[in-house]
């Protein structure tokens, strides 16, 4: 799929974020209000156009559950999918998904998610990294100069993460410093070194910063970048396990060997699933944006928990449009309100991912393939 | 954790001496919910372990049999100190149900208590009662069966009888044994072996017993380990692995685990009343931790309602042995299997508290989720019995089938598969006579030794076919010729 600039400019007039727009100018603006809207709004959309989430929902649901859901905007009610079907089966609304771009997961754990997202579900995305880091961080990334420790467009393929990266091109002046599978070290620290006439902005999983720190230790060199250079993280530290270290350390690395301090430092969440990146704010908080609506639920009962316990994070992603971004996630977290930052919407911490490859004592785990290639 | 979790410290036993934590100034502390547990960190005394010679193999079968039942005799009491410590420690430490310690020191009982039946173990398993003792008559030899030497268990927390059973077999076949605690399940063995005190402490079966813990990355083990004439190793793919890779050469390796259960019933109006609760017993058990719980159940016939039995079954035995409460990620990935199944199009039935549940497997869609385990079972409608073998694993431990007739059936099938044990369900987790586990009798845990009779002694006279001496191949063996020898010296 080939987006371009001009594209991305047309769809900042999407109507989507008028609902967030038009109410934020109203006296009664509130986020709740309006990200339920978002939601119900979707919600009815995915239900008519997407057969297997219908399906899915009839089978949960009754016809007055539904109207329930539509009328009194209750949320919690919304059926929301595992996100092992995406490694499962292809999820999408319409009957024709050729026009669709699949973005794939890494595979950390062997299986890989598929996500079906149209061109106007990823400028969303893109939008909502060229807003956020606005909003959040307080940089326009087209006044920035990125630093991509990621693939270009053309070789990202269809891995999730490089290639929401690799679109930063449409909102900011960047380069690249993966190519071929190799890392580009030297020239990476020699464009870095260079005197810049814009603040510049790392974007890199944690793990290839940790290997570009390694690098730098080797060649005994210390950097240090202007003051209002940024270094933007995302994508967790996945099978660089190896290399991962207490985020403590990390960022009292960043600022050693490349002298950028904590708070010039940003982490994004964000999984192949979600059509959203939560940003962090000044406090380093992860704030659910207003088009969002994440519910912690008990791992037992599965009712929605208070904010501040820990449960399994689930949400409602009203941003995707070619698929029901309505996610129970295999990770772990907790919800909490009021930040010193002053942005009204909660903030999740991600704590863990939940264990479900456990395997201690005799019992193995029978292959499921095994199960499934007997039905008849 | 608790603030006010009580502190309880053990001893750990090396040949035959308890030694507690004043003796070696270190120990391991393993923090629970309500109860913190410390065992002393006896690594000083590994050499002493690994060193001393085996003298059970002096004490006769009837001797070791003895000591058992008095052992038995004392868990068979319900004021005996370790039980009732076992009855409230373990549900703490493992998350099991006090039912569940109930029914396991039950079985601890019913091995040790009656003599007969461990003379019968040794009589079934290893051919006579006496091969330990003396030298039995087999056709042209004489044949005894001594002991591997010094037989390391590696015991899986799963289940808690599971280091009783492997210690007493290791006894029953005159071994010194040497066992190490699985940080999951501490008590059960340790009290066990601590209980020998009470039934006699000058006992040689003590003095051949070693209890301890001890930690993986920890290189003293090695010693432990390169002194080991067998191992039985209980458990998970990747402690299996770790312990064989490190084993001797001549090391005899019985493995336990780890391997997976199905279940292949008929369900029809001729079905016994109770199948769906002798069902339920099999997946209920250690919570399918254990690896005789069936995970699949193959069902011919009305699968929807056979779901809707076995579900009521399945809350009667949350009742009969609640579920255990300690993990909480099994229950996240449960409610993972049914949101995701119920997004294939597969029925689930399930207790809103996830106590268990039964999937009813009618899409072909494959769900790439795990199998969660606690008393999750996946039902699948099969008209033809004998097609689904071909595609079962071969890790496949055992198969409970109903009715009696299919298990003839399809037994030589099963068998060719690599199956070990056909089971009548409901009785997945009974040690009866004769039966194999994971392959595996007694003999593994000997060596036998014969000793020819006479030449001139024949056990049977073999008729020989037309032919046989003509065919050239019968050579005759040299004779000596007769010679007069010279004496050089002379």
């Amino acid at each position: 799929m080939k987006l371009t600039k001009s594209m991305y400019q047309k769809s900042i007039d999407d109507s989507f974020f008028d609902l967030i727009l038009n109410d934020r100018d109203s006296e009664e603006y509130s986020d709740d209000v309006c990200t339920e809207k978002m939601i119900i709004k979707m919600f009815k959309h995915y239900y008519e156009n997407c057969k297997a989430y219908k399906e899915y929902c009839d089978r949960i649901l009754t016809k007055s559950h539904i109207d329930e859901i539509i009328s009194d905007e209750k949320i919690d009610m919304i059926p929301q999918i595992p996100s092992a079907i995406f490694k499962s089966m292809d999820v999408y609304c319409g009957d024709d998904a050729s026009n669709y771009f699949v973005c794939k997961s890494s595979g950390t754990r062997g299986n890989v998610s598929k996500i079906y997202r149209d061109s106007t579900s990823i400028l969303r995305t893109v939008r909502n990294i060229d807003f956020g880091m606005k909003n959040y961080v307080d940089i326009w990334p087209k006044d920035m100069h990125g630093f991509i420790l990621g693939p270009n467009v053309q070789e990202a393929g269809d891995l999730w993460f490089a290639y929401i990266i690799s679109l930063l091109n449409l909102v900011a002046d960047v380069d690249y410093y993966i190519t071929n599978g190799q890392i580009l070290f030297d020239k990476l620290i020699s464009d870095l070194e260079k005197p810049a006439s814009q603040p510049m902005a790392i974007i890199s999983p944690p793990a290839i910063i940790m290997h570009l720190i390694g690098y730098l230790k080797k060649k005994n060199m210390k950097l240090s970048l202007p003051d209002d250079a940024y270094i933007f993280t995302a994508g967790g530290w996945k099978s660089a396990q190896n290399v991962s270290v207490d985020t403590k350390i990390f960022y009292s690395l960043i600022e050693t060997y490349l002298g950028v301090k904590r708070e010039k430092c940003s982490d994004f969440y964000n999984q192949v699933e979600m059509n959203t990146v939560i940003m962090e704010c000044e406090e380093k908080h992860k704030h659910i944006p207003s088009w969002m609506k994440v519910i912690i639920r008990d791992p037992v009962t599965f009712k929605p928990v208070e904010h501040g316990c820990e449960g399994i994070i689930t949400y409602y992603d009203s941003s995707a449009q070619s698929y029901p971004a309505f996610i129970i996630t295999d990770d772990m977290g907790v919800l909490y309100d009021e930040c010193k930052c002053g942005i009204k919407t909660p903030y999740l911490k991600i704590t863990r991912r939940v264990n479900t490859v456990e395997q201690k004592g005799c019992a193995m785990k029978i292959d499921m393939n095994v199960v499934n290639s007997n039905v008849n | 954790m608790n603030p006010n979790a009580e502190i309880y410290e053990f001893p750990v036993v090396v040949n035959g001496k308890k030694i507690t934590t004043e003796d070696v100034n270190e120990s391991y502390e393993f923090k629970f919910d309500d109860v913190v547990i410390k065992l002393p960190k006896a690594n000083n005394y590994f050499d002493e372990i690994c060193k001393k010679k085996n003298t059970l193999r002096n004490l006769s079968s009837c001797e070791i049999i003895d000591f058992f039942s008095k052992v038995g005799k004392l868990w068979g009491n319900p004021d005996y100190y370790y039980r009732k410590l076992l009855f409230e420690l373990g549900p703490k430490v493992t998350g099991h149900s006090r039912e569940l310690y109930f029914h396991d020191v039950s079985l601890i009982y019913e091995l040790t208590c009656i003599p007969e039946f461990l003379h019968d173990i040794l009589q079934c398993e290893l051919g006579s009662d006496k091969i330990m003792d003396e030298w039995v008559s087999k056709y042209n030899a004489d044949v005894h069966a001594e002991p591997l030497g010094n037989l390391l268990h590696i015991i899986a927390g799963n289940v808690p009888i599971v280091g009783i059973y492997s210690i007493v077999r290791g006894i029953l076949t005159k071994n010194r044994n040497i066992l190490k605690l699985p940080q999951r399940e501490l008590l059960t063995t340790l009290f066990f072996v601590l209980s020998f005190f009470d039934a006699d402490e000058d006992s040689e079966v003590l003095k051949n017993t070693s209890i301890l813990y001890w930690e993986h990355n920890d290189e003293a083990i090695k010693e432990i380990i390169g002194s080991s004439n067998g191992m039985c190793l209980w458990g998970g793919a990747e402690s299996v692995k770790f312990y064989k890779e490190l084993a001797p050469i001549e090391c005899s390796i019985v493995e336990y685990g780890p391997r997976i259960s199905v279940h292949f019933l008929v369900y029809d109006e001729n079905s016994k009343k109770d199948l769906a609760l002798r069902t339920a017993r099999d997946i209920c058990v250690y919570d399918q931790d254990a690896c005789l719980s069936p995970q699949v159940i193959y069902v011919k016939g009305d699968t929807e309602e056979f779901c809707r039995e076995l579900s009521m079954a399945l809350e009667v035995y949350q009742e009969h042995w609640p579920k255990e409460v300690k993990n909480i990620d099994q229950y996240a990935h449960m409610n993972f299997v049914k949101y995701s199944n119920t997004f294939a199009g597969n029925s689930v039935y399930n207790d809103p508290n996830m106590k268990w549940m039964v999937v009813n497997v009618t899409s072909t869609k494959n769900i790439k989720l795990e199998h969660p385990l606690g008393r999750t079972v996946f039902i699948v409608k099969e008209d033809d019995f004998s097609k689904i073998v071909n595609t079962l694993p071969s890790n496949v431990q055992t198969i409970g089938i109903e009715p009696e007739e299919l298990k003839y059936e399809l037994r030589n099938l099963l068998a060719a598969r690599g199956i070990r044990r056909i089971s009548n369900i409901g009785y997945n987790d009974a040690t009866r006579l004769g039966c194999v586990h994971d392959g595996n009798y007694l003999t593994s845990l000997v060596k036998f030794v014969s000793m020819e009779k006479t030449v001139d002694f024949k056990c049977k006279s073999y008729v020989f076919p037309e032919g046989f001496f003509e065919s050239g191949l019968i050579v005759k063996p040299p004779v000596m010729k007769e010679r007069k020898i010279k004496n050089e010296i002379n």
